[in-house]
């Protein structure tokens, strides 16, 4: 039965305080003073610090100056919720967790701002996915113009080299260094077409360093040929 | 001998000159369509031996011309000639390439740019066999 459960696992704070370490949400409690007095299971996960690590420490032990402010400044917003804010937990072992933060202020029974809970969403994997999505759009932005300045080549260059190779036609008639530098004309046109191919074919960009700290397309191992279906 | 006809589908004009003239130079007698709708049009109204098709054209598509033209060429309500496609690019993937080309239903393609002398001996070699063919 629900009331034998609920026997078993102790006294009712004890239970709350069981729920609330249960909790698959990272929450931190405060004082007035912003000190930790409570630091949940999935708190301890999401950054590795124990609870006798934190306890008692202020919050900013565990993120920054400015969001720390940002903290103060919600507790002070006339005792209202806050709307979320991005933030940044220090972890135990260095480096550090992006997190979405929600503080909620504690008020007393006499409805005085009493402390805090702060309720926090683990933003990695977003973070991670966010990255991925602006990498392939990053790719899919490279190879469209890539594609794109293939394409607007490849006409104007059809009509260099019909007009060389028209003027070329009559070749006997014409001037030998003419004739020389035609030939030139038309063997740089050949070039330019064969780096529009492979600006055709562009699939991984890969950049290298250019010039002046600016970066430029690595042509050679930007062009990944797909295996063939076996 | 009546001189073959072939006709140039291309929107720019510095290619269909480059072409018509290198054409012309070779006794061919040439017709030139600027856009898609004017190419179905033409040809449907004309008698061609050959087309040169570029892909990207104003109205109709090249690919959609081309699997046009080869619909009433094979229902019998134009004469059969070759399409010859003439496209800037190659398109992303063999997949697609492969796919545009069986869908479009044209004979060959050719990329830009092209040295027209490579044009002409595809285009003599399109007539040859279609000479074999009718015979």
């Amino acid at each position: 039965m629900a009331s034998d459960t609920v026997i078993s696992i102790g006294s009712g704070s004890e239970y709350m305080a069981s729920i609330i370490d249960s909790s698959p949400v990272p929450l931190i409690a405060l004082d007035m003073s912003l000190r930790i007095i409570m630091f949940n299971r999935a708190a301890r996960e999401l950054t590795g610090f124990e609870m006798a690590d934190v306890t008692g420490c202020r919050i900013s032990t565990l993120v920054g100056f400015e969001d720390t402010r940002r903290i103060i400044r919600d507790l002070r917003d006339g005792g209202k919720s806050s709307d979320d804010h991005m933030a940044k937990f220090r972890k135990s072992g260095g480096g550090e967790v992006p997190v979405r933060l929600k503080v909620n202020p504690v008020m007393s029974r006499g409805g005085e701002l009493a402390g805090a809970i702060i309720l926090a969403m683990d933003l990695t994997e977003l973070r991670e996915l966010q990255s991925k999505l602006l990498e392939a759009e990053r790719v899919a932005a490279i190879t469209e113009t890539a594609i794109s300045v293939n394409h607007e080549i490849n006409n104007p260059l059809c009509s260099i080299l019909g007009y060389t190779q028209l003027i070329l036609m009559d070749k006997d008639s014409l001037d030998p260094d003419v004739v020389r530098k035609l030939e030139g004309i038309e063997k740089q046109i050949i070039r330019i077409q064969e780096i529009a191919e492979r600006l055709g074919r562009i699939n991984r960009p890969v950049l290298k360093e250019y010039v002046g700290g600016s970066r430029m397309l690595d042509m050679e191992h930007s062009c990944v040929e797909e295996a063939a279906d076996e | 001998m009546d001189r073959y006809r072939i006709l140039i589908v291309e929107d720019d004009e510095d290619i269909v000159e480059t072409v018509k003239y290198a054409l012309e130079l070779r006794g061919f007698e040439v017709d030139v369509a600027y856009d898609g709708l004017h190419a179905l049009r033409k040809a449907r109204k004309n008698a061609y031996d050959l087309m040169l098709l570029d892909i990207m054209l104003p109205g109709k598509n090249g690919y959609e011309v081309s699997r046009m033209l080869k619909k009433d060429m094979e229902e019998g309500r134009i004469d059969p000639f070759k399409i010859l496609v003439l496209t800037a690019r190659k398109v992303d993937s063999p997949e697609r390439e492969d796919f545009l080309a069986t869908w479009s239903n044209a004979d060959e393609y050719m990329y830009k740019p092209f040295e027209l002398d490579d044009l002409i001996n595809r285009i003599n070699m399109h007539l040859a066999a279609e000479t074999a063919e009718v015979n």
